[in-house]
């Protein structure tokens, strides 16, 4: 299996558009950090202003640790995409390029084969993940500097102590990366069906983006559909940084506050993942190749 | 002898309709087996059923005495194909899809092997460039290369000779040959050229609309003694009455667009010049049809499917 996930893993890495997600993501992170590096202290002045009139904040509001959240919160919404343009070419690129059939006639099993490009593409996904990480996070970190980290969410502010912060970048890229996999065994599933990769990754992102929007809508209907779509789940990742306080209102280290939630949140995602990978070796073993 | 193809009773229905219907036949080892049949007479069909990308309707395949279905493994790993088109990975150079293939099918290969297989197909000074950069011709090629990277003992090739120029369909005709003769490799290699096929197969199976007609040596189906004719005069009407009246009264098939088509045998044809100059009959053009429509033509004008050789 691994002889086959690492032949997977070199055709997707010498493949040119592998490394577009790679750039996008480096410039726009980029973009973000020069921005905030210019014109930051206004900004975060700006939203602190409420805060200012309450309270006396010390310290470096604007560190690595939320400007890394802030870009976590921006990106994670159109990083789907790029998982996608990879995930949703596994199949269908190798049925519109016509090698689809000369790897179906070797001597590896239809199951053994799918299995192996799912794993690449998750893969894939991982590194994309570290490599935002590394540049979210890490370069944030050496531009910004560390600090405690405060995040204002409608009327409540958390304040996480700088030594309590890391872990929970870590957690939180660990559940991001469950997200991204749930996508990826989405486009993967759709590019069975397909033999060119523009509808598996239309088809994809049409998914996520209905699935969206269903979840904005406060209808009775679509509220109990939606404990049921993934989509909801993606952010379960945020959960990581909502602390639990003592009787003394104090912030407890290493506490989550809905860590049920968020469990419940990854369980899902990976039930997702396991139905679509299952429906794909499903599929596949029955499929007539006939591209 | 011993079977490497044994094929029965093989049918594929595409929305009830029958693609490939109850097709039997035998491809014995050291064969190189002509697999004949007109565009969308089934045989690409046939061949992706061999190799299991396509489920059959019904039917057994056996490959080495094995049942294809349950030892598809073992048995793919001693199959080299070429299906269809020769489609590789363009953005990955010639060298880097052989050794991608040769690892899928269980082989680990040095540098030195590798060109020496890219060396057979005449490519190992392009083996380094991208094969979004080769010709047809040069796809074609690498896709036997490709084909014959894990030293397979049954070979398929789907039309390999599409794309190639007269030179390269002699390269290609004489590494079948040499392979055939000195490492008894069996083939399997479906064409819609008849002509193509006479040069290289000892044997050969010919379908129509996924049935077939015929099957048994090359030796036995294609008499070398006759052929079929077409002629062009300046007078085809007089030269038609001249014919009429000649023992090659019977021969004559078919009269399309000012031309006759007849069967002769090979020594007749000077005979019928000299008779036509004598009637002063001009002739503009003199050629023989060996086309696979043509040889169906002569068979199926007996109005039965001849089976001959193994059956």
């Amino acid at each position: 299996m691994w002889k086959l996930v690492q032949i997977e893993l070199f055709k997707i890495f010498r493949k040119p558009r592998t490394y577009i997600a790679f750039v996008a993501i480096t410039a726009i992170v980029g973009l973000i950090q020069l921005g905030f590096y210019v014109d930051g202290e206004a900004y975060i002045k700006f939203g602190m202003q409420a805060l200012d009139e309450s309270f006396n904040v010390e310290g470096k509001v604007l560190n690595g640790y939320l400007l890394a959240y802030i870009i976590l919160q921006t990106l994670l919404i159109h990083v789907p995409l790029l998982i996608a343009l990879v995930a949703g070419d596994m199949i269908s690129g190798e049925a519109n390029m016509g090698t689809l059939r000369l790897l179906v006639s070797k001597p590896v099993s239809r199951t053994d084969l799918i299995i192996s490009k799912f794993l690449a593409s998750a893969i894939y996904t991982l590194a994309l993940l570290i490599w935002m990480a590394i540049w979210a996070l890490f370069f944030s970190l050496l531009i910004f500097g560390a600090d405690d980290m405060i995040i204002m969410k409608s009327e409540v502010v958390t304040q996480i102590l700088k030594s309590d912060t890391l872990w929970r970048y870590v957690a939180a890229f660990g559940f991001a990366a469950l997200a991204m996999v749930t996508v990826a065994s989405l486009a993967f599933f759709l590019s069975i069906f397909a033999e060119n990769s523009i509808g598996p990754i239309m088809a994809c992102m049409s998914i996520i983006i209905v699935f969206t929007i269903l979840n904005t809508l406060n209808l009775p209907f679509f509220n109990n559909v939606k404990p049921f779509l993934f989509t909801s789940h993606m952010l379960g990742w945020k959960g990581f940084f909502d602390v639990k306080v003592n009787a003394e209102n104090e912030q407890i280290v290493g506490s989550v506050e809905n860590l049920p939630a968020v469990l419940r949140s990854a369980g899902v995602l990976a039930a997702h993942i396991v139905i679509f990978l299952g429906a794909s070796i499903f599929i596949f073993k029955r499929k007539d190749i006939l591209s | 002898m011993e079977k490497v193809i044994e094929v029965q009773e093989l049918s594929k229905h595409f929305s009830g309709i029958a693609v490939v219907d109850r097709l039997s036949f035998t491809v014995f080892k050291g064969d190189v087996f002509g697999f004949l049949g007109q565009n969308g007479a089934g045989k690409s069909t046939t061949i992706r059923m061999l190799l299991t990308l396509i489920r059959p309707s019904g039917g057994q395949i056996r490959l080495f005495g094995k049942d294809l279905t349950h030892h598809r493994n073992d048995i793919l790993s001693r199959v080299g194909a070429v299906i269809e088109k020769p489609d590789l990975y363009k953005y990955l150079s010639g060298l880097e899809n052989l050794t991608l293939f040769a690892r899928l099918s269980g082989k680990s290969l040095t540098h030195k092997e590798l060109l020496l297989k890219l060396g057979m197909v005449g490519l190992e000074e392009r083996g380094r460039d991208k094969v979004k950069t080769y010709s047809q011709g040069m796809k074609q090629r690498l896709g036997i290369a490709v084909a014959l990277v894990h030293d397979p003992e049954l070979i398929i090739l789907d039309e390999p000779t599409n794309g190639l120029d007269p030179q390269g369909i002699a390269d290609i005709r004489n590494l079948i040959q040499m392979l055939s003769r000195d490492e008894n490799k069996t083939f399997m290699i479906s064409s819609h050229l008849l002509g193509e096929m006479e040069q290289i197969a000892n044997r050969m199976l010919i379908i129509d609309k996924g049935k077939k007609i015929v099957e048994g040596s090359v030796k036995e189906l294609v008499d070398p003694g006759k052929m079929v004719l077409e002629l062009e005069t300046t007078d085809n009407i007089a030269c038609r009455e001249m014919l009429m009246k000649t023992r090659w009264m019977e021969q004559i098939r078919q009269q399309t667009g000012g031309k006759l088509i007849m069967d002769i045998a090979r020594n007749d044809i000077p005979l019928l010049a000299k008779q036509l100059v004598a009637m002063e009959i001009q002739i503009i053009s003199m050629k023989p049809v060996n086309s696979l429509e043509e040889y169906f033509l002569s068979l199926t004008k007996e109005k039965a499917y001849v089976e001959t050789g193994t059956n």
